[in-house]
């Protein structure tokens, strides 16, 4: 026993003054192991899944020491006369070629070329939904509708929205709807109405409201269903246009027709969904499905059970070790387990399980050293030996105390790989020449226990006698009373956002391919409906309302003057205009031909001091000159005056 | 009758659906186009299908109501008037280039095609049944022509236009002519019906049925017209009347007894595209009554169902 094996005992002695837990006992172990064994919870013994997987393999060292486990052994025998067979090909004679492989090798090719055919069938889908969608585009500008009158909205229009608006099965089952109801006029009418929607929805028409049911059959670039379609607008023309009664059998005729078109989905849509959902769920990747009843000899349902036997409650960590909480004072916290060789943690999980470590948590950490979380400082060593000593508290420190005389013999486990680590820490098993097997270090209020290997947890080598009692022995260093056993999904730190959770949980080429279906569909149908809508035009004032506009924005800005000023010019062009020449106006002293004034009073028959007093001061009004208030007045007379003028103007 | 039709004239085929549609409705066709694009050939053979009377008049500036009509001419020997009948009388009447003759010649036709008869002397002569005026005019010359006036242009059922023949129609003229063709020659044709069957035809259009949506629409888009910014003048009720005439007889030479949308819509531009006048911004930003026709069309809703 090296001399430092005496700071495992103090290191256990510290841990001991933890609440004290009496389950963990060695000396029980292999009975309990037994039990287990005996009551089916381990199958590996039996039905091994063959052929091994590589871990399994790896256990097969302790296959023949098992009792009773011969379907292991023959497993293992299995295993290594293929391994055999194919490392020297030339000591055994390789049997002929059977049928199998090469049908097999058929298939692989065909299924290839299927694949290959999926994968340019797609492609080409792709392309021509997309150069469709573009020149659907174009034509929509093309053909875009002139902004509609408002007295040009008709109930016509309003059903052909309707038909852009709804489902083809939806008008398919209103059509059957109609048609159980004898309504055969409506139901005529519905099932045309399915077949446009269905055929506009697949981009073989374009619904429009000034498009006639001829020009939809001649432009359906659908070959086969024009026949149909002309059918139904036959039947319907027939019915609208032509002053006929619907008869049952048109109306069957022309269900069966919107029904075929309707629901004539292209196999390759299918084809693409379904491999877009198979691709999405497969996540590219294989894998064997998990074992459940024990029958992997790599598994660890064995180590569970026995910790149970135990008296150890065994959990599942149920949420990332990422954020497991920190523990407090007076709080006995969950031993952890983490299998490095089956569990990839990441940065930010391995730093927060190594502050919740310092804050007080136990740690066991199994696998290789090397994939251990860099804080722990592991480095690996090569060991010598398969067998290795574990170091118990009744060994040197306790056994005096409890007084017992005859130290037993040391207690030791036969493990199939030889690996060990160099911690500088306290060990707790080792191998013959003292490498390390595994050891306890103290980080801050915690400790971890590092297992060189995640052997001793597996079905095969604690059903091997002695490696139970061995590996509850290192594990009572830590004297467990709650064991969490983390999961490969519990060492990666949650997502931030969703599509980040979506990626790590392998769902990020199916998202791809939803977002690419989706711009498919956006570039296909959505585009259309996504386009704005032409905004109706704005109404045209009346004249009145324009002129009242006008006048508010006068008042508003104080430009009375200018209001006035603006309509003095404008009623002298026109009456200047209209004013004779060469001739007096009768009746008047002043000279008409050049005096708007007295044409003024002149025509409208006004008096001339009144014309002249509201001409004087329209005219010599300036845009610029402060509002007097008297504007409006003088615009309405002027207004009246000019009118009157105009009026008598023309009747001459 | 296209069947026949088609032996000598190849690659105008619109220009002889609408004489024919105009010649079943009972209506005249003004057919515009450049010269040498078949549009007196077409005349000719449609005469000798329809087994109709031709005559053609050259239309010069000279020439006076009576070298259309007719005149009296005094007979010295019974001392009496003897009225003469002009090419007017005749079933097919082609009026060559009718822009070129003055106003007053155009009114004497232009009478005669609405009332059927034509009055000299104070005495008036019914002009034989059918009677089909296709009157044709070069668009591109202006100097020396008398553009008809609106009015005028109304009482032409449909006014049709005649394109350049795309290049392998063309090379065909071409070859057949190589081939020794004589477009004066048409004896090659034969007469498919006689005037009797033209004119049971025309009764028989006339009894298609037209329903009240597709009036509707019809009056709709000849409304629409008269509202169009881009148009100056509307469509007359007149239009709307010759709309429902031709899609009669669209609809029966598709062996339909009712009208359908499909069967109006391709009478729009040839029924309407000579009734419009464009306001002038619109002509001088180069529209033309088609283009206005067809968003006119494109506007209005197609009757659909109830």
């Amino acid at each position: 026993m090296p001399r430092h094996h005496f700071a495992t005992a103090a290191l256990a002695l510290t841990l001991a003054s933890a609440p004290a837990f009496a389950g963990l006992d060695p000396a029980s172990a292999e009975s309990d192991v037994s039990a287990v064994r005996a009551a089916g919870s381990a199958e590996f013994c039996a039905s091994p899944p063959r052929p091994l997987s590589s871990r399994a393999r790896r256990l097969c060292a302790h296959a023949k020491e098992i009792p009773s486990c011969a379907g292991f052994v023959a497993a293992c025998a299995e295993a290594e006369s293929g391994s055999a067979a194919r490392t020297t090909p030339s000591s055994t004679p390789t049997p002929p070629p059977s049928a199998a492989p090469s049908v097999a090798a058929g298939l692989g090719a065909i299924a290839q070329l299927v694949v290959w055919l999926l994968v340019a069938g797609i492609v080409a889908l792709v392309v021509v939904l997309v150069v469709r969608a573009l020149m659907r585009m174009r034509r929509d500008v093309a053909l875009a509708d002139p902004i509609p009158k408002a007295a040009t909205v008709t109930v016509q229009a309003d059903a052909i929205a309707e038909t852009s608006r709804s489902d083809a099965e939806v008008l398919l089952a209103r059509a059957d709807a109609h048609a159980r109801r004898g309504e055969l006029d409506a139901a005529l009418f519905t099932y045309l109405a399915a077949a446009l929607r269905a055929l506009d929805q697949r981009g073989a028409i374009r619904l429009s409201r000034d498009r006639t049911n001829g020009e939809y059959v001649r432009a359906c670039k659908e070959k086969p269903s024009r026949t149909p379609l002309r059918e139904i607008v036959g039947e319907v023309d027939r019915v609208q246009f032509g002053g006929e009664l619907a008869n049952g059998g048109a109306v069957t005729r022309a269900a069966e027709r919107a029904a075929a078109l309707v629901r004539a989905m292209p196999a390759m849509i299918v084809a693409l969904v379904i491999a877009l959902a198979t691709t999405a769920c497969t996540g590219g990747g294989g894998g064997r499905a998990p074992s459940l009843k024990g029958d992997d000899p790599a598994g660890s349902d064995l180590f569970v059970s026995l910790l149970k036997k135990q008296g150890v409650t065994v959990t599942r960590a149920g949420s990332s070790l990422a954020t497991l909480p920190m523990p407090t004072s007076g709080e006995t916290a969950p031993t952890v387990v983490v299998d490095t060789d089956r569990i990839a943690l990441d940065e930010e999980t391995a730093a927060h399980l190594m502050r919740w470590v310092e804050a007080g948590g136990s740690l066991v950490v199994t696998g290789r050293p090397e994939t251990w979380p860099k804080e722990l400082g592991a480095t690996i060593r090569s060991a010598t030996g398969d067998r290795i000593t574990i170091w118990e508290e009744d060994d040197d420190v306790l056994r005096g105390t409890r007084g017992i005389g005859v130290a037993p013999p040391p207690r030791t486990a036969v493990v199939a790989r030889s690996v060990a680590f160099a911690w500088g820490d306290v060990p707790v098993a080792w191998f013959a020449e003292g490498e390390t097997y595994a050891a306890t270090r103290r980080i801050g209020k915690g400790v971890v226990l590092g297992v060189a290997t995640d052997e001793l947890l597996t079905n095969a080598a604690l059903a091997r006698p002695g490696n139970a009692a061995a590996m509850i022995a290192i594990l009572a260093v830590l004297d467990p009373h709650e064991l969490r056993l983390a999961r490969s999904e519990d060492a990666i730190a949650p997502p931030g956002n969703p599509v980040s959770g979506m990626i790590r949980a392998g769902l990020g080429l199916g998202l791809a391919h939803g977002l690419v279906l989706a711009l498919i569909l956006f570039l296909a149908v959505g585009i259309r409906l996504a386009r704005p809508k032409p905004t109706p035009p704005p109404q045209r004032r009346a004249f009145a309302e324009s002129v009242e506009a006008s006048g508010a924005l006068y008042s508003r800005a104080g430009m009375a003057s200018h209001a006035l000023a603006s309509y003095a010019r404008f009623v002298d062009e026109r009456l200047r205009a209209k004013m004779p020449r060469r001739r007096d106006v009768p009746g008047t002293s002043a000279h008409p031909t050049t005096d708007v004034a007295a044409f003024l009073a002149a025509r409208s028959g006004t008096d001339a001091a009144t014309c002249e007093r509201v001409w004087q001061r329209a005219k010599n009004t300036r845009p610029e000159d402060p509002p007097r208030g008297d504007e409006l007045p003088l615009l309405k007379e002027l207004t009246a005056l000019y009118a009157a003028a105009s009026s008598n103007t023309s009747k001459r | 009758m296209k069947h026949q039709i088609a032996k000598v004239v190849v690659g105008q085929d619109e220009l002889v659906d609408g004489v024919l549609v105009a010649t079943l409705a009972r209506g005249h066709v003004l057919v515009e186009g450049a010269p040498g694009l078949g549009k007196t050939l077409v005349a000719r053979a449609l005469a000798v299908v329809s087994g109709c009377a031709f005559k053609r008049i050259q239309f010069t500036p000279d020439l006076m109501p009576s070298d259309v009509t007719g005149s009296s001419v005094f007979d010295r020997q019974t001392s009496s008037f003897t009225f003469i009948p002009g090419p007017i009388f005749a079933q097919l009447l082609l009026a060559d280039e009718i822009n070129r003759a003055p106003a007053k010649t155009q009114s004497a036709l232009l009478e005669a095609m609405q009332d059927r008869q034509v009055t000299v002397d104070g005495t008036s002569r019914k002009l034989p049944s059918p009677f089909v005026v296709v009157a044709t005019q070069n668009p591109v010359e202006s100097q020396g022509t008398y553009p008809l006036p609106e009015a005028q242009l109304d009482r032409f059922l449909v006014k049709l236009t005649v394109d350049d023949p795309p290049r392998e129609v063309e090379q065909t003229i071409v070859r057949r002519h190589a081939d020794g063709f004589d477009p004066s020659d048409l004896s090659a044709l034969q007469a498919a019906v006689s005037p009797a069957d033209i004119a049971e035809m025309q009764a028989h259009a006339q009894s298609v049925r037209c329903d009240d949506a597709i009036i509707a629409y019809i009056v709709d888009v000849v409304r629409r017209t008269r509202d169009d910014r881009a148009i100056e003048l509307g469509a007359s009720p007149r239009a709307s009347i010759a709309l429902m005439k031709t899609a009669q007889v669209y609809a029966a030479s598709q062996g339909r007894a009712f009208v359908t949308p499909d069967d109006v819509k391709p009478m729009f531009a040839p029924v309407l595209r000579h009734r419009v006048m464009l306001h002038p911004d619109a002509q001088l930003q180069g529209v033309s009554p088609d283009d206005r026709i067809t968003e006119i069309v494109r506007a209005a809703p197609v009757p659909r169902m109830a």
